[in-house]
């Protein structure tokens, strides 16, 4: 990934983690302290689809390195298990 | 440890972290794996093995180093090279990394699959080569230190359910052991009644 890319990863990852943290927000079940954890989660899954396993997944074309599609795809799924695993640890159901 | 890191390893609100870390390490192990499937000199005569211990045992003159540090691993792995076991080895190290990479990625017993997974990763660099070994162990040691949640997202969320742990037998395990006369077991091995 060069500079483009790493800027479109950048905002996939913030835009994907910020409406994960809005939807916990809206529920009730997160504060502030939690919007770094979302954001990281969205940007590691980003990060992982398009960088690591982008090779069998080149939907939506390059960006600079970055796959398009597999970055957005990767934001939306880690978000959405960080919220999950959130939403279970509240609910006190521990492994 | 404090209760912030703690649950970085124990929360299923940080699943999703040990999620991606194994893919990682899956994937990793199965493309290590799958051109060894259909390549003779690891699946049938184990040449490609040989290769790999023959270099590592050289001892070339001072003060080149040899590959191996420790004389008690080269004399294991001149050992081995003696009895011509790279020929059945080989086949054993393609199929360990193929099990490891399926288990890591479908997150099933997902710590042993880690361990088993160090375990080449300490072996390999023991030998002389370096390469992405040293990343993947401490990731490896990572993942079994976070057990509990490491394959929550995964097939562990069921088997660590269903199996348990040996201090703390899961539902399937309870349920078997109450079928099972503890007296009869140890005379005349496990008939369940």
């Amino acid at each position: 990934m060069t500079v483009v890319g790493i800027i479109v990863w950048l905002v996939v990852g913030a835009v994907v983690g910020l409406a994960g943290w809005s939807a916990l927000r809206a529920l009730g079940q997160a504060t502030f302290a939690h919007l770094p954890w979302a954001m990281a989660a969205a940007l590691l899954g980003s990060f992982a689809w398009s960088e690591w396993f982008g090779d069998f997944s080149h939907w939506g074309g390059e960006l600079d390195g970055l796959y398009l599609v597999p970055a957005v795809l990767g934001a939306a799924i880690v978000t959405a298990l960080y919220a999950a695993g959130h939403l279970m640890e509240r609910r006190g159901r521990m492994v | 440890m404090p209760e912030g890191v703690a649950r970085i390893f124990t929360s299923p609100a940080f699943a999703w972290l040990w999620l991606v870390a194994r893919m990682y390490l899956g994937y990793q192990w199965l493309e290590a794996s799958l051109h060894k499937l259909s390549d003779p000199a690891w699946m049938t005569t184990g040449e490609a093995l040989k290769g790999f211990w023959e270099r590592a045992v050289q001892v070339p003159p001072p003060p080149a180093r040899p590959p191996i540090a420790y004389d008690w691993y080269r004399d294991f792995i001149q050992f081995m090279l003696e009895r011509e076991w790279y020929t059945w080895f080989a086949k054993l190290v393609v199929v360990g990394q193929l099990l490891v990479g399926i288990a890591l990625v479908l997150g099933a017993f997902t710590a042993i699959a880690a361990a088993a997974g160090a375990f080449m990763n300490m072996n390999f660099m023991l030998a002389g080569s370096a390469s992405t070994n040293p990343v993947l162990l401490v990731l490896g040691i990572l993942i079994i230190l976070a057990w509990r949640i490491a394959g929550y997202w995964g097939v562990d969320r069921v088997l660590l359910w269903a199996v348990g742990t040996p201090w703390e037998p899961g539902a399937l395990v309870r349920r078997a052991m109450r079928h099972i006369d503890m007296g009869r077991w140890l005379r005349h091995g496990p008939r369940v009644t």
